[in-house]
């Protein structure tokens, strides 16, 4: 019979007890992939649509330079760069998830552990470690609250868990004692922000900010209890109790410890930087122009079918380009307005440009697009295993003839090895850094667990001359 | 908010009126907000409003005093109510002094989305929609805008100051002993039974052995049970600055006095409290109630009751209100400068700038208060 308190005492003690030894070898080689795609992806958040706000906002609050802006040559207090590396990291909406837990453990997990390694001078191994532990107990809380915690309340999922994740990996890498480790989870608890999905909805810009805020607020709680401040040592049980409306616990320790979500195959790389609901329909999409020209003045309907989580691409017409990385009407419009182009870019670096948004063809594109939910495929993502993340896509023309694709990105994107993320890094990094750190970035993760300290790693991320901002994209920004 | 205001305005250069402006709209609108969700948010969904509220509040109270944009304005609101800390009372109930952070984090909260607004980021626009679907699991959104701008809560005497440095659910409590205490001797060795009778938010002081000092003054068995124990200190010491001390914790008079202390609620108290108008039918006036019931060994029962509104913290004039400073900061800071900061205050509207107030805080006093 559990106490009231066991959910926490255990998860806590995963966290303290852990070491690196318990890591096995494919966890291990699992971190290194994600940490690689977190750092280019905070490489290419560093010149995206927000980011000269967020320069102006890191200019303004500078701090004591404990740790590096990804990409920048600036380097500010730990609790800053983590809260801008990870507005970056979101902001591309290109990183890592574990689908199904609605989690992208990365976002929060990896900016918090490497601003406190940076500043405190932790090794590589400390930092797998850390970063082992924060996904797993996200993965872990994802999978407690489950999609209703988005779809039903409007919460921003990654973003409302990802203080869990953040400051428990904060305190495992600041190596605090037990007692403190427990306290800096329970103050991040408290600290947790309820991120509102209707941010993505009304189209706000700031929704960047979401797993920015939870990565610098993990930094802050690990730093509060290590200056002596206390919180509750049952933290799990009320945060459920207060904030998520559905939850189920059955699965929260099963095996923990022994058998990590993080190795199961759940975690998959994002190729697009779109929502994640959006890939499946993109690839169906892709399907249905490799077997041919369609031209975009013969479409008459397209009728897009994926699991439930399509309504959060419900946005019919994003006015900046934060909100069209949202929209699946939006981007099936830009698709069939200008297939050549999306054919040509597999990463879509260049195709997402903020003259879509006026374009008026993708506008009347977007018009004709139905959005509807296929229960098989609902089933599949969230419950069947090995789980799909499928869309299937039908176009019907004008003279009565039907072009129809379908798509399941799963297999192509949930088993990618070290050289495959390795490929995409290059490519989406590739106007930030030059060739040669690049590959010395990807070679200094690839031997994480060999390094003393991750000061290489962070100058590497310090280039000599910073590339600027996009201040000319559409932007938000006055 | 008034921290969240002090920031911005100090940083900004803002005046004294718009110092107060932002203070009264965003009380305002907090009052409002608090309103809407009611006792319900913290006693069946265990969030600490003041925090969970303040930090949505204070976003548009710190855009306010910077004087921003109207869309500024929004954009601030609109991603502060995304920022809201998860401020979990379970906090205070297990003792832990995260708790003192939580109105921290609501004005810090507040300044960064403000900030943030600032930079051209925006925010959810319509915010009061998707957060109280999000957030509160009960609410009744009618006090939002009724009568806003022509009738101000601010004003209504619903604000009390509190003059006892423990959680409000505790102060007519520590009132009703004060009153009896400072009348009757009454030896605690003799005492059977204590029972507490308040509105349904005594719930919030159901905190048995705290400790640290931090929880103690939630704790309503602890505080009863040190005000009979040491009735001579408490009764002398009218704000308690000197009263909750370290000691008391591990006192073992007072351990085994709140053993027998019961907290129960009162219906009518429950109604007054939540239902009353503050400047409504005089026959239904808001009250603040408690009433402590001790049974002595001989079968004698001595009862005590406290309207804290009655008692005038919700009425408070500005000499109430400057004693109670100048005893608070006694110790803390020179005569001198409780002055300047008692004359900047009170001179804030005629103030070009917060500067002057802020200044007597820390900097050096120029004579001119």
């Amino acid at each position: 019979m559990s106490d009231d308190k066991e959910l926490s005492r255990e998860l806590t003690r995963f966290v303290v007890e852990t070491r690196y030894e318990d890591l096995s070898a494919d966890v291990v080689e699992r971190m290194k992939r994600s940490l690689l795609d977190l750092v280019g992806c905070a490489l290419l958040g560093s010149i995206g649509e927000t980011a000269p706000a967020f320069a102006r906002y890191a200019s303004a609050h500078a701090g004591r330079p404990e740790a590096t802006i990804f990409g920048s040559g600036q380097r500010t207090s730990a609790v800053e760069a983590a809260f801008i590396n990870g507005a970056h990291v979101h902001s591309t909406e290109m990183s890592e998830t574990f689908t199904r837990a609605l989690a992208h453990p990365g976002n929060s997990v990896i900016p918090a552990v490497l601003a406190v390694a940076e500043r405190d001078g932790r090794s590589g191994r400390d930092v797998l470690t850390a970063v082992a532990i924060g996904y797993e107990l996200l993965i872990r809380l994802g999978a407690v609250v489950g999609p209703n915690l988005v779809m039903e309340q409007g919460l921003h999922g990654p973003a409302t868990l990802g203080i869990f994740g953040a400051s428990a990996a904060a305190a495992k890498v600041g190596q605090l004692e037990a007692e403190v480790v427990r306290n800096a989870i329970g103050i991040g608890a408290n600290s947790a922000p309820m991120s509102l999905i209707a941010m993505m909805y009304q189209q706000a810009t700031a929704k960047d900010i979401f797993q920015g805020q939870a990565a610098a607020l993990g930094v802050q709680s690990a730093d509060l209890a290590r200056a002596g401040i206390t919180g509750p040592q049952a933290w799990i049980e009320p945060w459920l109790h207060a904030v998520p409306r559905t939850s189920d616990t059955s699965q929260l320790l099963k095996d923990l410890g022994t058998d990590w979500r993080v190795s199961s195959g759940g975690l998959h790389f994002k190729l697009l930087p779109v929502m994640a609901m959006a890939a499946p329909t993109l690839g169906a999409l892709r399907e249905i122009l490799g077997e041919g020209p369609l031209a975009a003045a013969d479409v008459a309907h397209v009728l897009v079918e994926s699991s439930s989580r399509i309504d959060l691409g419900r946005i019919a017409f994003p006015d900046n380009m934060v909100a069209a990385r949202a929209s699946l009407p939006f981007l099936v419009g830009a698709v069939l307005s200008h297939p050549e182009p999306f054919l040509a870019d597999p990463y879509l670096r260049r195709f997402l440009e903020p003259s879509l948004l006026a374009d008026e063809q993708v506008r009347a594109l977007a018009r004709l697009v139905e959005m509807s939910t296929d229960y098989e495929f609902d089933y599949n993502i969230e419950k069947a295993w090995p789980m799909k993340f499928e869309a299937r896509v039908t176009v019907r023309l004008a003279n009565g003839e039907v072009r129809q694709g379908y798509w399941d990105t799963w297999p192509q994107t949930s088993q990618m090895n070290y050289a495959q993320v390795a490929d995409k890094f290059f490519a989406i990094t590739s106007a930030i850094i030059d060739t040669e750190p690049a590959e010395r970035i990807v070679a200094e993760i690839a031997e994480l667990d060999s390094a003393s300290s991750v000061e290489g790693l962070a100058a590497l991320l310090r280039p000599s001359t910073p590339v600027t901002p996009v201040t000319t994209r559409s932007a938000p920004v006055a | 908010l008034l921290p969240a205001i002090f920031a911005t305005g100090e940083r900004e250069g803002a005046s004294g009126q718009a110092v107060l402006v932002a203070a009264c709209v965003s009380y305002e609108v907090l009052i409002r907000m608090g309103l809407t969700v009611g006792a319900r948010l913290v006693l069946d969904q265990g969030l600490h409003p003041p925090t969970v509220l303040g930090s949505i509040v204070a976003s548009g109270a710190s855009a306010k005093v910077r004087e921003a944009s109207a869309d500024v304005v929004a954009n601030a609101f609109g991603i502060g109510a995304c920022m809201v800390p998860t401020a979990l009372m379970a906090s205070g109930y297990q003792h832990a002094t995260v708790k003192d952070l939580f109105q921290g984090m609501a004005p810090a909260t507040g300044v960064m989305a403000a900030d943030l607004a600032a930079t051209g980021l925006t925010g959810v626009r319509d915010w009061v929609t998707s957060w109280y679907a999000a957030v509160p699991r009960h609410y009744e959104l009618d006090p939002l805008l009724d009568r806003l701008g022509s009738y101000w809560h601010v004003s209504s005497g619903g604000i009390r100051i509190k003059t006892r440095p423990v959680m409000a659910m505790a102060q007519p409590t520590m009132g009703a002993l004060h009153g009896l205490l400072s009348e009757q001797a009454l030896d605690w060795q003799r005492v059977k039974r204590i029972r507490v009778a308040s509105s349904r938010r005594i719930e919030l002081g159901r905190i048995y052995h705290p400790d640290t000092v931090v929880s103690a003054r939630a704790s309503i068995p602890f505080l009863v049970a040190a005000a009979l124990v040491h009735p001579q200190e408490f009764v002398a010491d009218a704000y308690l600055l000197h009263f909750l001390e370290d000691d008391h914790l591990t006192d073992p008079d007072i351990a085994r006095l709140q053993d027998v202390v019961e907290l129960e609620v009162d219906p009518e108290f429950d109604y007054n409290l939540e239902r009353a108008e503050p400047s409504g039918d005089p026959a239904h006036y808001m009250k603040f109630e408690a009433r402590v019931t001790i049974d002595l060994d001989d079968g004698e029962q001595v009862v005590a009751y406290k309207d804290m509104f009655a008692a005038g913290t919700g009425n408070m004039s500005r000499n109430d209100v400057e004693r109670k400073f100048r005893a608070v900061v006694a110790g803390l800071i020179e005569p001198a400068r409780a002055d300047a900061i008692v004359s900047n205050v009170w001179r804030l509207d005629e103030a070009d700038s917060v500067q002057p107030l802020v200044d007597s805080f820390t900097g050096a006093l120029d004579g001119s208060a």
